[in-house]
C-alpha cells in the first residue's frame, strides 16, 4: 500500500483530488438549489394562510389580529403570484442575500449563523462521541466475534437502534439530570448543557457504527493479506494494526457521513427535548410558522453540510485508499 | 502508513477529554450566582415589537403602561401617578410620575406622547378606545377620546403601548431596543429565549430585591417539568398538571391559581344542528365538566359553571345556574326540539343528521384528549362527534369560510383586564378577528345593545348592571360552551420567597422576590 500509496498522491494526483473537490462543490451548489425551490414549493403547498400563521408566530394565537395579519401580507409580499415570489428569493441569492425571517425579521444567514454554531458543536460532539464509545466496542468484538462482548454489544445495539431519541434521551435526563442530579436537564449555555443530548445522539449513531466496525474489523481479519501477514511472522495484533485498520477504515468512513442524515434527524428531536436552539428547532419552528425564507435557507444549509461531509468522507476513502484515485483519473 | 491511525487516536483522545472537561464544566444552578433569579416560562421573545412581545416584556418588569393591574383585578397607579376624567368623558388627563428610562433619560410628558404616537396605531387593544389626539401638557400626558369609553384604564394596561424612551425607536417608529421604565432592564439578549435582566437602580418604586433575572423561555411543557424537578430554575411557569406531583416532591412549591382562560366549545350557530339555542343547551348539558377538569386537567375546580372563572369577580355571578351534566334533561330537549333518534342511535331532523367534526390543535395537549371525551359524552345524546387535530390557525379559517361545524379552543379572557375587550370582539363584532375564537354564525342585538352601553358607560353601577346582562344572556344562549377554566401552575424553588401570582398575568411582580443566599 505504501507504494501505491506514492505512486498516485505526488504530481497529477493533486490535480485529481482538486478537480473532484470543483465538481462536488458544483454539485453541491445546483443540489442546495434543488433542494432550497422544493422548501419553497412544499411550504407553498401546505393548506392555509401563511401570512395568519405568521402574524401568529410572532405575536401568539391570542394576539393577533386581522390588521397584523393584513400587514404581514403586504409587507412582506405574501400577496404576490408564486412565481414572483420564488424570482424575488433567486434574484437576491444571486446577489448573496438570503433574505429575512418573516417572523424575527431578522438576516436568514444571521439566525443559520447563530443556530448553526450550536448544531455544529453538538453534531460534533455527538459524533466524535458516538466513535469514542463505537471505535474501541467495535474492535474487540470483531476480534471476538461471538463472544459474549459481541453477543451482549449486539444486543444493546438492537435496543438502542430501535428505540426513538427521544425515548434515549428521556432515559437520560431520567438518570443523569433528575435521579443522580449531576447534569441539568435542559439548556445551551454551559458545557454541561451539551452533554446529554450529544450522548443522546452519540448512543443513536454507535449503535449502528459498532456493528459497521465489528464487520468491518471481522471481515478485515479474515482477509487473505491478513493470513499471509500471519504466515510471515506477525501477531494477530500487530497484522491488524498494519494490515487491517486502513482497509477496516473504508466502510467505517463511508458509513459515518451516511449517519450524518441520521444525526440532522436526530437534532430535531434532541434539540426540542433539551431546549437547545439549533438547526433543527429553527427548522420545526419556521416550518410551523411558514417562514418560507428560513425553511428555504435551512435547506440550503443542511443540503451543503451534507454534500460537504460527503465529499469528506470520499477524502477520506481516497487518502485510506488511494488506487480508488486511478478510476477518476482516467 | 502509521500516520492515519495515529492521527485517529489523538482525535479521539482529544474528544474524550473535550467531553469530559464539558462535563466537568457547572450546571446554572452552580454556575448562577446566589443573586441571580432564574425563570422558566414557555414564551420566547420572536421580535421587539410590542404589538407581537408587549406581555412578555411587561411581565418580566421591563416596560410600564400609564396605569397597572392588581392580582386582584383593581386598576392602580403605574406611569401615571394620578389622573382626572372631565365630565364630558372626553377628555383624560394622567399626571406622571418623576420616573426615568433605562437608558438615563427622564419620562416627561414629551417622552410619552412620542412613545403613544408610534405604538398606538399598532396596539392590540387601545386603539379601539377611539383615542383621537394625545397631548402633552406640562407633566400631564392628555387623552382625548372620540367619545366616552367607560374601560378605558384597563384597556390602558395594553402592554402593546407600554411607554418606551425616544431612543427605543429608529428612524421609521419600529422598535428597535427595548427601553423602558420598571424595575428591571435589558442587560442581555439572546433572542428568541433568553433575556438577561439587570435591577434599574432608579427606579421610581422599590427598587428590585433581586439584582438580575436569567428569564428563560422553554417551548416544551415536559422540558420545563423536567427543569422544576432539578430544581434548575427558581420560578417555573406553566408547569404541566401532570408534572406537579413530581416538581412538588422533588422540593419544589406549587401555587396553582385559576386565571382567566376558559377552554371552549365553539359552535357554528349558522349550522341547523346548532341554530337553536336549546339544542345547544342540550349539548352543552351532555358534558361532564367534572369529570375531564378532574381527570384530564387534574383539578376538579376548574369544571366550567359559567363562561368566566371566579377570578374576575366581578364578571362571574353566583345567581346564573351552573352549567352541569344532565344527560336525562338533554336528551329531554332534544326530543322536544323535534331530533330523533335513529336506528344508529344518533339523531336526525329534516335530513340533518344531528353530527359534526371538532377542530383543534396539540399546541395546546389537553385539548384532543378532551376533545376524546367529549365524543363519548356527546354520543349518549344521540350526538356523533368527528375529531380533527390540525393548527389552531385552521379554526379561525373555518369560521372565516363557514365551514366549521364546531371547534375545541381556548381563549384569553384578559388581554387586558377587563374581559369586555374580549367579549366586544366574540360576540359582539361584525367580523371575526383571527385571535379571537369567538361566535360563528351567530348574532345577538341585544347583548351588542349592553356591550356599546357598558363600553360607553362611565358609572360604576350602571356598568354593572350591563355586566350582568351581558353574562346572562351569554350563559342562556350558549353560542360558545364553556368546558373547563385554567389554571397557572408555578413551581417555585424553596430558595425564593416573595413571590406573588398573578391571576390576570399581566405582571409577573419579580421585583418582589427575594432569593436565600
Amino acid at each position: 500500500m505504501s507504494a501505491a500509496r506514492s505512486s498516485f498522491w505526488p504530481g497529477g494526483a493533486a490535480g485529481t483530488v482538486l478537480r473532484i473537490v470543483a465538481s462536488r462543490l458544483v454539485q453541491a451548489v445546483l443540489t442546495a438549489l434543488v433542494l432550497a425551490s422544493l422548501c419553497f414549493a412544499f411550504v407553498q403547498a401546505l393548506p392555509g394562510d401563511a401570512a395568519l400563521r405568521i402574524a401568529a408566530a410572532r405575536s401568539g394565537d391570542d394576539r393577533v389580529t386581522a390588521e397584523s395579519v393584513a400587514r404581514v401580507r403586504e409587507q412582506e409580499g405574501l400577496d404576490r403570484p408564486l412565481l414572483a415570489q420564488y424570482a424575488s428569493w433567486i434574484g437576491r441569492l444571486a446577489q448573496g442575500d438570503l433574505g429575512h425571517s418573516l417572523v424575527s425579521r431578522q438576516p436568514v444567514w444571521r439566525e443559520l449563523a447563530e443556530h448553526g454554531r450550536f448544531t455544529l458543536g453538538l453534531g460534533a460532539l455527538g459524533w466524535l462521541l458516538s466513535y469514542a464509545i463505537a471505535l474501541p466496542l467495535g474492535i474487540a468484538c470483531g476480534f471476538r466475534p461471538g463472544g459474549w462482548l459481541d453477543r451482549g454489544t449486539n444486543a444493546l445495539a438492537v435496543a438502542l437502534a430501535s428505540m426513538p431519541s427521544f425515548l434515549v434521551g428521556i432515559g437520560l435526563i431520567s438518570l443523569f439530570a433528575l435521579t443522580l442530579r449531576w447534569l441539568p436537564p435542559a439548556g445551551f449555555r454551559t458545557g454541561a448543557h451539551m452533554v446529554l443530548p450529544a450522548l443522546t445522539l452519540a448512543l443513536g449513531l454507535a449503535a449502528f457504527s459498532v456493528r459497521i466496525i465489528r464487520n468491518a474489523v471481522v471481515e478485515v481479519r479474515g482477509a487473505f493479506y491478513m493470513t499471509f501477514a500471519r504466515i510471515r511472522g506477525r501477531s494477530a495484533g500487530a497484522a491488524f494494526l498494519h494490515h487491517g485498520v486502513r482497509n477496516a477504515a473504508i466502510p467505517v468512513a463511508t458509513f459515518a457521513a451516511l449517519q450524518f442524515a441520521y444525526v440532522v434527524d436526530g437534532f430535531v428531536v434532541v434539540e426540542t427535548l433539551f431546549n437547545y436552539p439549533g438547526l433543527g428547532d429553527l427548522l420545526v419552528k419556521s416550518l410551523l410558522a411558514r417562514d418560507v425564507p428560513m425553511v428555504m435557507g435551512a435547506g440550503m444549509v443542511v443540503g451543503l453540510m451534507y454534500a460537504a461531509v460527503n465529499l469528506l468522507a470520499d477524502l477520506v476513502c481516497i487518502g485510506l485508499d488511494p488506487r480508488r484515485l486511478a478510476g477518476r483519473d482516467a | 502508513m502509521m500516520s492515519t491511525p495515529l492521527d485517529r487516536r489523538a482525535l479521539l483522545s482529544g474528544a474524550l477529554a473535550g467531553a469530559a472537561a464539558l462535563a466537568a464544566r457547572p450546571t446554572i444552578a452552580q454556575a448562577a450566582g446566589p443573586a441571580e433569579l432564574r425563570i422558566a416560562q414557555p414564551w420566547e421573545v420572536k421580535t421587539l415589537q410590542l404589538g407581537e412581545s408587549g406581555f412578555t416584556f411587561t411581565r418580566a418588569g421591563i416596560t410600564e403602561t400609564l396605569v397597572a393591574s392588581l392580582p386582584d383585578g383593581r386598576i392602580a397607579p403605574g406611569l401615571a401617578q394620578s389622573w382626572s376624567v372631565s365630565d364630558d368623558g372626553l377628555q383624560w388627563r394622567f399626571r406622571l410620575r418623576d420616573a426615568v428610562f433605562h437608558d438615563g433619560t427622564r419620562l416627561d410628558a414629551a417622552a410619552a406622547k412620542a412613545s403613544f404616537d408610534r405604538l398606538l396605531p399598532h396596539s392590540l387593544y387601545l386603539k379601539r378606545a377611539g383615542i383621537a389626539a394625545v397631548h402633552a401638557d406640562g407633566q400631564d400626558l392628555v387623552l382625548k377620546l372620540e367619545k366616552p369609553f367607560g374601560p378605558l384604564l384597563s384597556y390602558l394596561v395594553d402592554n402593546s403601548a407600554a411607554l418606551l424612551a425616544p431612543g427605543a425607536f429608529d428612524g421609521e417608529g419600529r422598535v428597535r431596543a427595548i427601553i423602558g421604565t420598571g424595575p428591571f432592564k435589558i442587560g442581555a439578549a439572546e433572542l428568541p429565549r433568553s433575556l438577561a435582566l439587570v435591577r434599574h437602580e432608579v427606579y421610581w418604586g422599590e427598587k428590585a430585591r433581586v439584582a438580575a433575572v436569567r428569564y428563560d423561555a422553554v417551548a416544551n411543557g415536559d422540558t420545563r417539568t423536567n427543569i422544576a424537578v432539578a430544581k434548575d430554575a427558581d420560578i417555573v411557569f406553566n408547569l404541566a398538571a401532570q408534572g406537579v406531583g413530581r416538581a412538588g416532591s422533588a422540593g419544589m412549591t406549587i401555587e396553582r391559581v385559576i386565571i382567566p382562560r376558559t377552554h371552549i366549545l365553539m359552535l357554528n350557530c349558522a349550522k341547523p344542528q346548532f341554530a337553536e339555542a336549546p339544542v345547544r343547551r342540550a349539548l352543552s348539558m351532555a358534558l361532564d365538566r367534572e369529570g375531564i377538569a378532574a381527570g384530564i386537567m387534574r383539578n376538579k375546580a376548574l369544571a366550567a359553571t359559567q363562561y368566566l372563572p371566579p377570578t374576575l369577580a366581578e364578571w362571574h355571578f353566583a345567581d346564573l345556574a351552573p352549567l352541569r351534566q344532565d344527560v336525562t334533561a338533554a336528551n329531554a330537549l332534544l326530543d322536544a326540539a323535534g331530533w330523533p333518534r335513529g336506528a344508529d342511535g344518533i339523531r336526525a331532523k329534516g335530513g340533518v343528521r344531528f353530527a359534526g367534526t371538532v377542530r383543534t390543535f396539540a399546541n395546546r395537549p389537553e385539548l384532543p384528549v378532551i376533545a376524546t371525551a367529549m365524543q363519548a359524552q356527546l354520543r349518549a345524546i344521540g350526538f356523533d362527534l368527528a375529531i380533527s387535530v390540525g393548527e389552531a390557525q385552521a379554526i379561525f379559517e373555518a369560521q372565516k369560510d363557514g365551514s366549521l361545524e364546531l371547534g375545541l379552543s381556548s381563549r384569553n379572557l384578559v388581554i387586558v383586564p377587563d374581559p369586555i375587550g374580549t367579549i366586544a370582539l366574540d360576540y359582539a363584532a361584525d367580523s371575526i378577528a383571527p385571535g379571537s375564537t369567538g361566535t360563528t354564525g351567530w348574532r345577538h342585538d341585544g347583548l351588542r345593545q349592553e356591550v356599546a352601553r357598558y363600553l360607553a358607560e362611565a358609572d360604576d353601577k350602571r356598568r354593572a348592571t350591563a355586566r350582568r346582562a351581558i353574562a346572562g344572556i351569554i350563559h342562556e344562549e350558549l353560542p360558545i360552551i364553556p368546558v373547563t377554566w385554567y389554571d397557572q401552575i408555578v413551581a417555585v424553588h424553596p430558595r425564593v420567597s416573595g413571590f406573588v401570582t398573578d391571576p390576570l398575568e399581566q405582571r409577573y411582580f419579580l421585583d418582589r422576590v427575594t432569593i436565600a443566599s
